[in-house]
């Protein structure tokens, strides 16, 4: 907060921030200039992110935006891997006809993520590489058991997992360039998130077996131990939402997304 | 020295030559001084400041100067200031669907693309696009039905052309 003569006591905002320079890279060679030869550059991808940060005080010199790289907000499909573009918004990449296709369950997923105002800027880059703990894409990407790659300073790539961004000991390298699924036989997706933020919850199957992931508003993404589908609960049962509640409704999103794939079988 | 950001606001061309890391709110406002889009969140959470670029709703607030160039912008003044205004301006002014009015700017503008989206757009749609905008004082009911009412309008036009 800041007391503003005349104005009174107002949240600090973007506004009278000085204005940061703004570089604009157009293909991987100025993108990667201009992270080399800026001093502490903040990336921009939809920016919906960074004035919430604006808000807690951040004050970039520099930005970098990825909003031309051609190459960012692609889709490639292969017979090996699904890969998204970092600059992908959540509205192109949802929408895409060969996604929904090919990953329908991950579509549906991805659309309901935030509202129609924010998905048509806001990516899944940017989803990502906000680390917070209540955006889900960490949680969708978990479950799928999909990659990070990231652009290296010579053009190759790091690849990490979704988990990996919530290990300190885990040096996050700069730039997000894509997110690798890979195709396999069997590939299903199902995503509850009747409870969020109190707790979501991914499954994806595929003839490995079925590999669910939970979140919390407060706590990265897990992936659960192989689950006792025989002996998951089906109902809330407990009017007090105990502590024993919450664990009960894991379970409960746990058999609803197995039987969401059992029903798109 | 920045290279000036060119783009159409509100069907007319326009030129800014300030700092292209201004927020896009700071730019229409204090520089065009477009007062409709309004400042109340700051994160992109309420919607009070949305605006259209090249069709698609986006909150002013949330933006930099820089993502308009080339593009087409319209802020609510463009659709209330036109003659005749727009049959989403006039079906909330029948429809008294403001109470306070801070939001009304971002409301119409939401509007605006959900039926350019949509032209017929079931309640529940409504209902989801609209909730992406806050009415603190909770006047919903007045909104939603302004909104199905303008999609009724735009169609009649549309039938009657
Ligand atoms: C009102 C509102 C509601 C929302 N609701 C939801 C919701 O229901 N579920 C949900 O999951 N999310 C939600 N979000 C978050 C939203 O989905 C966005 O994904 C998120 O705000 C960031 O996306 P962005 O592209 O705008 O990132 P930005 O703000 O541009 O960037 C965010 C961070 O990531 C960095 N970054 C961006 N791209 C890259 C890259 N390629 N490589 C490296 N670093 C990068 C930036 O430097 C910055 O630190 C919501 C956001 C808002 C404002």
């Amino acid at each position: 907060m800041q007391f503003v003569p005349g104005a009174g006591l107002i949240a600090a905002s973007a506004r009278g921030v000085p204005p940061a320079s703004v570089i604009r890279p157009t293909d991987r060679t100025s993108l990667l200039a201009a992270l080399a030869g800026a001093r502490a550059p903040v990336l921009v991808a939809g920016g919906t992110h960074l004035a919430a940060e604006y808000l807690t005080g951040l004050r970039p010199s520099t930005l970098v935006g990825l909003d031309r790289v051609d190459e960012l907000a692609r889709i490639d499909i292969d017979t090996a891997e699904i890969r998204l573009g970092a600059a992908l918004t959540h509205a192109a990449g949802a929408n895409d006809p060969a996604l929904c296709r090919l990953l329908p369950g991950f579509a549906d997923a991805w659309r309901s993520i935030a509202n129609v105002r924010v998905r048509h800027w806001a990516t899944i880059g940017g989803n990502l590489m906000a680390l917070c703990t209540r955006y889900e894409m960490s949680l969708l990407l978990t479950a799928l058991d999909a990659r990070l790659r990231f652009l290296a300073p010579d053009g190759g790539f790091i690849e990490r997992a979704p988990a990996d961004l919530w290990n300190p000991a885990q040096p996050t390298p700069a730039l997000l360039h894509h997110i690798a699924i890979a195709r396999r036989p069997g590939l299903a997706f199902a995503y509850r998130r009747e409870l969020r933020p109190v707790v979501t919850l991914a499954v994806c199957r595929d003839a490995a077996g079925d590999r669910a992931a939970i979140a919390t508003e407060y706590l990265p993404p897990v992936l659960l131990p192989d689950a006792n589908i025989a002996a998951l609960p089906t109902d809330f049962a407990d009017p007090v939402s105990s502590a024993w509640y919450l664990r009960r409704a894991g379970g409960v999103l746990l058999a609803r997304a197995i039987a969401d794939l059992d029903r798109s079988r | 020295m920045t290279a000036p950001i060119r783009f159409t606001l509100n069907g007319a061309p326009a030129e800014f030559n300030g700092p292209a890391g201004t927020p896009l709110i700071d730019m229409l406002r204090e520089h065009f001084g477009l007062r409709g889009v309004r400042l109340a969140c700051a994160r992109g959470v309420c919607g009070s400041c949305t605006v259209l670029i090249d069709g698609a709703p986006g909150a002013a607030c949330s933006l930099f100067a820089y993502r308009v160039d080339g593009r087409d912008v319209r802020t609510v003044e463009g659709l209330a200031d036109a003659d005749p205004p727009s049959p989403v301006v006039a079906a909330f002014a029948d429809h008294a669907a403001f109470q306070c009015g801070y939001c009304t700017g971002g409301m119409i503008m939401l509007a605006t693309a959900l039926l350019a989206h949509d032209p017929d757009p079931s309640r529940e749609t409504v209902v989801a696009w609209m909730s992406s905008n806050i009415c603190r004082c909770t006047g919903y009911g007045m909104i939603i039905e302004a909104v199905l009412d303008a999609a009724a309008r735009l169609r009649e036009a549309r039938d009657a052309a």
